[in-house]
Formats: structure tokens, C-alpha cells, sequence
């Protein structure tokens, strides 16, 4: 599967066929670098960054909620 | 333990994106007002701070310092290096970890509106040193942090 996907996206059934179940059409693209160690550390960086932005945007809800200052 | 540091170094890059639906002026208020950054910036409960400062403006610097519950103790220090009102903040960042020096990144936000919502995209550029993230405390770190996603996601309903 990932020697498929490391030749570029591949949709659900795509990838499937070679194990014979079915699935629905979604297209999956390997993130580049995933598999090697500068995919690691994105990934232990770019998940604190997620969580901030995510925080950020229920902040920002909560003060447009209540009609303050924005 | 091996007393003797292999060095390594690892660069790579990363990008989000998030549209707000609010102003793009909201946005940049609660990325420069400190006591709005303060609500969502801080590392949470998980985390005792024992440092924290934070001045924006090109040149200021941010620091937060301090101890995860059951774990290790961490530091954070950034210099915003351009400020364009309302469009574009970039800042330089280190962290440490038990006092040895992780990584160096630099970072990009640039604001966009989108209608009346606001776009965000923020673009990581860094060099991380020495492979020093053990893998335990890369799991007690991503617990706690997806803890805390939750929780956020939750009050922000």
C-alpha cells in the first residue's frame, strides 16, 4: 500500500483490489516525508501547532458568541 | 546512558490551514493581545508554568518555562522578526527539553479574508537537533496534548 501511495494518491477501491474488500471512493496521498525521520518530527510539531490553532478558533467562537470584542 | 550526544540534524516544513468565521481583525486581536493569546497559547493544565512573558512587536521576545505533570521540563523562546498589521506575522522559535536544545524553527502566519470569514495558514520551517525526543516522552506529550484538543474542542461548542 505504500509503495502504491509512494507513486502518488490512489482512491479506496484502488488500494483495495489487491486485497479483495470493497470500500468507498476516498483518495489517500502519502504525506511526503511521512515514513522518515523529518516526518517524524512534523509530526511532533505540527500537533501542538494543530491543537493551538484549534484552541484559537473556540476561543474566537466564544467571543463572538457573547458579542464582545472581537 | 551514553554520555557522549550523537548530532544530527533534520530539516523540514509544515503547513495548516484554518478559516475562521470571524473578522480577520478578531484574529489578529487574539494573536497580539496578550490576555486573549493567553487563552488559547498556554500549554493547558498538563503543565505548570513557571516563566512566562510575551511582547509583540518585531524584535519582542516570548518565553514560557516550565514543568509537564510527570514529565519533563520544557522551554520555549521566540523573537517576532516582521509584523504587518492584519496580514502577516513571523516569528523565530527554540525549544528545550531537560535543558537540551530540540529545535529552531521559524514561523509564518499570514491572515486572509475570506468573505466574512478569516483564513489563516501557518507554515513551520525547522531544524531539530540530535534526535533527542525519546519516544516515551513522545507519547506522554501527544496524550496529554490530545487530552486537551478534546477538552478544547468540547468547551468550544
Amino acid at each position: 500500500m505504500v509503495e502504491r501511495l509512494s507513486r502518488g494518491p490512489a482512491s479506496v477501491s484502488e488500494l483495495a483490489r489487491p486485497f479483495d474488500v470493497a470500500g468507498r471512493i476516498r483518495t489517500f496521498q502519502l504525506a511526503p516525508g511521512a515514513l522518515d525521520p523529518a516526518g517524524e518530527w512534523i509530526s511532533r510539531q505540527r500537533l501542538p501547532a494543530e491543537r493551538r490553532l484549534d484552541r484559537l478558533g473556540a476561543v474566537l467562537s466564544r467571543t463572538t458568541t457573547k458579542g464582545g470584542k472581537a | 546512558m551514553n554520555n557522549v550526544t550523537e548530532r544530527s540534524q533534520i530539516h523540514a516544513t509544515f503547513v495548516i490551514e484554518r478559516t475562521y468565521p470571524v473578522p480577520v481583525a478578531a484574529v489578529w486581536h487574539a494573536l497580539s493581545d496578550n490576555d486573549v493569546r493567553d487563552q488559547w497559547f498556554g500549554a493547558g493544565d498538563a503543565f505548570d508554568v513557571q516563566e512566562k512573558s510575551h511582547e509583540f512587536r518585531v524584535g519582542g521576545h516570548g518565553t514560557e518555562e516550565g514543568q509537564w505533570h510527570g514529565g519533563p521540563r520544557s522551554r520555549f523562546t521566540s523573537t517576532y522578526t516582521d509584523i504587518v498589521d492584519l496580514q502577516r506575522i513571523v516569528f523565530t522559535y527554540d525549544m528545550w527539553v531537560e535543558g537540551r536544545h530540540l529545535s529552531t524553527s521559524v514561523t509564518t502566519i499570514v491572515l486572509e479574508p475570506v468573505g466574512d470569514h478569516a483564513r489563516l495558514t501557518y507554515t513551520e520551517q525547522g531544524v531539530h537537533f540530535d534526535g533527542l525526543d525519546s519516544p516515551e516522552g513522545r507519547e506522554e506529550g501527544t496524550k496529554g496534548l490530545l487530552d486537551q484538543l478534546g477538552a478544547c474542542l468540547i468547551s468550544g461548542q
